[in-house]
């Protein structure tokens, strides 16, 4: 399942992205496997259909699934970014929460246990 | 007075109402839909307005169908003229309904769910179902064809044809009805894939139903010898008529049934 919030202050576009690549690196869609059509997914989430099909593409340039023209979206057999993440570039993502959240009030135990239980939801096999 | 001219009062009758149950029944499922979800639905206007028109125009149709000669050209011409009319205040009812029912279709929720497993229409509908109702639809309407072609004499062909053609194009109908029910948002609560699953087996039953009606009255018709079974072939012809009046109705209301996240 992926969610989504419309009155969130994220794009829809970037939510439906952010959620289905969180599901990819969670196994929640194994390789070779077809997401959804876009009618489907736009219909069941009640967004306009181009929203979705704007995020599959982005996915697609992200080299995380294949768009075949009326065939709808498959997840490719060996899903990679292709923006390879480096450990500064990780470093500084992660930098940028840790500060979200300690000026948010969260201690840094708190940020740390919210860290290893996201870590937790991801599979194995993702992190070869 | 002849069966002709009977014949000629209940087309009269069946034109004038045609319009008038396509929305009482469009109302009745909006109305069905909104007392599931623990809402009500008033009737709008614009129906209290049709069923006077309706009234006046039964009385009217029906007088005139007995005062003209029967098979009269001018009765068609009325018989027109009058759905027509009703039509247009019907038309204007439908939106009404639609705009009433649509708090009771369309759920505002900001944070929404959805499931990533592809849906297609043979998780529902098993394909030797749905290809049985196919090819048995595509035979018979080949052997209608077939004995159009051959010779008859007598033979009033055109109310057959008209039925061999509604079958295709209500299947055409209720199988875009099915794949939308399939692809579509479904929100209400309770088992949303058994609710859809029990929708789409009733939409397919009601296609196979309307499309042996029509077929079967197709082939009763076309070669009838209309002299002597007059009555036979009137009686099957308005048979066709209101379960074909029945079919559209239901195709209208077909988004009146359904509850979803309000488009973002």
């Amino acid at each position: 399942m992926i969610r989504i919030d419309v009155s969130g202050p994220r794009p829809l576009e970037e939510q439906i992205t952010l959620a289905l690549r969180q599901a990819l690196a969670q196994g929640g869609i194994a390789a070779g496997e077809e997401l959804p059509s876009v009618r489907q997914l736009a219909g069941d989430l009640g967004v306009h259909w181009n929203t979705v099909a704007r995020a599959y593409r982005r996915l697609a340039d992200e080299g995380l699934v294949v768009v075949r023209r009326g065939r709808g979206a498959v997840v490719r057999d060996t899903p990679r970014s292709v923006t390879r993440m480096t450990k500064s570039g990780l470093r500084e993502r992660f930098a940028e929460v840790v500060a979200a959240g300690l000026l948010g009030g969260a201690s840094k135990k708190d940020v740390a246990q919210a860290f290893a239980e996201a870590l937790a939801g991801f599979s194995e096999r993702t992190q070869k | 007075m002849t069966s002709a001219h009977l014949a000629q009062v209940a087309v009269a009758i069946i034109a004038a109402t045609a319009p008038w149950v396509v929305v009482r029944i469009a109302f009745s499922v909006a109305a069905g839909h909104a007392r599931s979800v623990q809402m009500s639905l008033t009737r709008p206007p614009a129906m209290r307005a049709l069923d006077r028109l309706t009234m006046v125009a039964v009385a009217a149709a029906s007088v005139t169908a007995l005062i003209l000669p029967a098979q009269s050209i001018w009765m068609g011409l009325i018989d027109l003229a009058l759905f027509s009319g009703l039509a247009v205040v019907g038309l204007r009812g439908l939106g009404a309904i639609d705009n009433l029912s649509r708090p009771a279709r369309e759920a505002g929720t900001s944070v929404r769910e959805a499931s990533l497993r592809p849906r297609r229409l043979g998780d529902y509908v098993p394909v030797a179902w749905h290809g049985a109702v196919l090819l048995g639809q595509a035979a018979a309407v080949a052997v209608f064809a077939w004995r159009l072609v051959l010779p008859a004499s007598d033979r009033r062909p055109w109310v057959p044809i008209l039925f061999a053609l509604a079958a295709p194009v209500f299947t055409w109908l209720y199988e875009v009805w099915m794949r939308d029910l399939v692809s579509g948002g479904h929100v209400v609560g309770g088992d949303v894939e058994s609710n859809r699953r029990r929708r789409i087996r009733q939409v397919f039953a009601a296609e196979a139903v309307l499309a042996v009606v029509c077929l079967a009255v197709a082939h009763a018709l076309l070669n009838l010898d209309w002299i002597r079974n007059a009555a036979w072939g009137t009686g099957l012809s308005l048979i066709g008529a209101v379960v074909g009046v029945v079919g559209c109705a239901l195709a209208v209301s077909s988004d009146l049934a359904r509850r979803r996240y309000e488009t973002a």
